[in-house]
């Protein structure tokens, strides 16, 4: 057998019905084999797929994607769980669908997740089937899958994808595009090396916005740990800058330094005893999306959405 | 170690700390502690004394292993020439100080530590606002050069208003009723000692005060197998602060020896889960 290594296919369809009749097989393929077989689709996705399944489907997770770690890191560390899971040997098969009923800076953080899976999970024993309903959704989330993806299935197999893009620059790309500049409703807080008036000033602001008390405490630590890498690795002058973009809470953390390197920077936790990576980490896991945007110094964006969805 | 001096021999450079001390034991115990960790340093100490104090600060600190430093025992009367009385210039004490600070280095010393009983500031007759001026431009000198400083205010010399407001003036303090007793808290983070192998956080921990907690949880867990962390009242704390808890938690977990964590706040309890030390710590809501 080959050693274990990620396919990461993207599959696009038309609706619940196609999904399932071109889907079951590889299911039952794979849980003959023996394989893990997690499912993360629509709601209407997963009942026709077990509807088809019948008993074959005893085996097998199938979990609505709006409810089963609905945010992109999450997902991401839910797989990995699984896979740590696996008996020795074992391979899984998963099904994913990204949820693109947020606002746009969560679709973005989708579309990272996408293409971050290609690195973070490129040693597992894994085939991960990315769905992308083509009923529905809107040619630039189809055009992402058709980045962030090596191959696609067609059919029965899977073919070389011709527009995959290497993620590193396609996360860059995605950064750098980022979402639109504020306007002239904009609010900057400014930092001079007084955390806790900082975070106080952050707090009042996004509370005033709309934002629930327990969402605002999360944010500001977001916020609290991109100020800390601007001080301990940026330069100045460091400050925020504030305003809502689509439902969204939107904090911009700049400072004159020369900004994160790693296009890929919290997606995965630091090892153990890991001296640094901490805080990005813990600041992706709690936003809606976090990018770090482009042009000069360092500005790293954190979203937040005003209504939990 | 005499228990009401504790902390201070942790202070190194960059800390500005302020001791309100109730008792000569306390106040030589503090001053004792901190020059011999400036001396170890190879630092310049220089303690300036209260007037009538100097035999006893030259019998008591002179006798101290002076190391690769250099201890100078200064007379309060070159404290109080130095403020100029009335015509106190808070800016002219800045770039004093700065000077003192770059002939220690010139003379070959690793920095300048100094320790000073605050007791001239009610001699010279100087008024709240400029001692605060004064504390606040230390800071800075302190934070921009190798330098440390205790400043030791007798209670049976400064009035209550005095104490809180000086005492606040320095990124580090200790005293009753400006701090808990037992050790040096900063302005936004108060650690309390709990009974033995417990401490007591409350206010908020981030990048400012996290070599306050580091070093309470060391000297808390040294030769202990269990540490208790009370964080009912913790507001706030950031990833370098639960790193710091992460970092005792392990050296507690290699000896067998266990941390525990008592009623987080959610977020708090969250961030454990998060930062994967949930299989490293303990956390219980209540006793």
């Amino acid at each position: 057998m080959a050693a274990a290594k990620l396919a990461h296919q993207a599959f696009l369809y038309d609706g619940a019905e196609q999904f399932a009749e071109a889907m079951a097989p590889l299911v039952r393929a794979g849980t003959e084999r023996g394989d893990k077989v997690l499912v993360a689709a629509k709601r209407a996705s997963t009942e026709a797929l077990r509807e088809e399944l019948g008993s074959d489907g005893a085996t097998v997770e199938l979990h609505d994607t709006l409810e089963w770690h609905p945010r992109p890191v999450h997902r991401l560390m839910a797989v990995q769980r699984t896979l740590a899971e696996l008996p020795r040997d074992g391979r899984l098969l998963a099904l994913g669908e990204p949820v693109w009923t947020g606002s746009a800076a969560t679709r973005r953080e989708w579309a990272r997740y996408e293409s971050t899976i290609n690195v973070a999970l490129a040693d597992a024993p894994l085939r991960f089937i990315c769905l992308y309903d083509r009923s529905e959704l809107p040619e630039s989330i189809l055009d992402h899958g058709r980045g962030t993806h090596p191959e696609v299935v067609e059919g029965s197999v899977a073919c070389p994808c011709a527009t995959f893009e290497s993620p590193a620059e396609f996360v860059r790309e995605l950064d750098a595009g980022g979402g639109a500049t504020p306007g002239r409703d904009h609010y900057d807080i400014p930092f001079s090396g007084d955390h806790h008036g900082f975070r106080g000033m952050l707090a009042s602001l996004a509370l005033e916005c709309g934002m629930s008390a327990d969402r605002a405490e999360e944010l500001v630590l977001a916020a609290n740990e991109v100020v800390t890498n601007s001080v301990l690795h940026g330069a100045p002058p460091i400050a925020a800058r504030c305003w809502v973009a689509d439902g969204d809470f939107v904090c911009e953390v700049s400072d004159g330094g020369p900004g994160v390197a790693d296009p890929f920077a919290g997606w995965t936790l630091p090892a153990p005893g890991a001296p640094g990576g901490w805080g990005l980490a813990v600041a992706r896991r709690i936003c809606d999306a976090l990018e770090v945007a482009g042009g000069g110094g360092s500005r790293v964006r954190l979203y937040a959405a005003l209504r939990s969805t | 170690m005499d228990r009401a001096s504790e902390g201070a021999g942790g202070l190194g450079q960059g800390d500005h700390a302020c001791l309100v001390c109730e008792t000569e034991a306390e106040r030589w115990g503090a001053v004792e502690e901190f020059a011999r960790a400036g001396l170890e340093r190879g630092e310049r100490l220089l303690y300036v004394a209260r007037a009538g104090d100097e035999g006893e600060a030259e019998r008591r600190l002179l006798a101290l292993d002076s190391a690769g430093g250099e201890l100078i025992v200064a007379p309060a009367a070159l404290a109080m020439a130095y403020a100029g009385g009335a015509r106190f210039d808070p800016a002219e004490r800045d770039a004093a100080w700065r000077e003192q600070v770059r002939a220690a280095v010139g003379d070959g010393f690793t920095g300048l530590s100094v320790a000073a009983d605050m007791a001239w500031f009610n001699e010279a007759g100087l008024e709240l606002g400029q001692i605060l001026d004064y504390e606040h431009r230390c800071t800075g000198v302190i934070e921009e050069m190798p330098a440390a400083a205790l400043c030791l205010y007798d209670r049976n010399c400064f009035d209550d208003r005095t104490l809180a407001r000086a005492g606040h003036a320095h990124p580090l303090c200790r005293g009753r009723g400006i701090a808990p007793s037992g050790m040096f808290v900063s302005r936004t983070m108060q650690i309390a000692a709990a009974g033995p192998g417990a401490l007591r956080l409350s206010g908020e921990v981030d990048i400012s005060n996290v070599p306050s907690l580091s070093s309470a949880l060391r000297s808390t867990a040294l030769g202990r197998a269990a540490v208790l962390l009370d964080l009912a009242a913790l507001e706030f704390i950031d990833v370098a602060g639960m790193r710091a808890i992460q970092r005792t938690a392990q050296g507690l977990a290699a000896g067998g020896g266990e941390l525990m964590v008592l009623s987080p706040r959610p977020l708090v309890a969250r961030m454990i889960t998060m930062m994967g030390m949930d299989g490293l710590v303990r956390t219980e809501q209540s006793i």
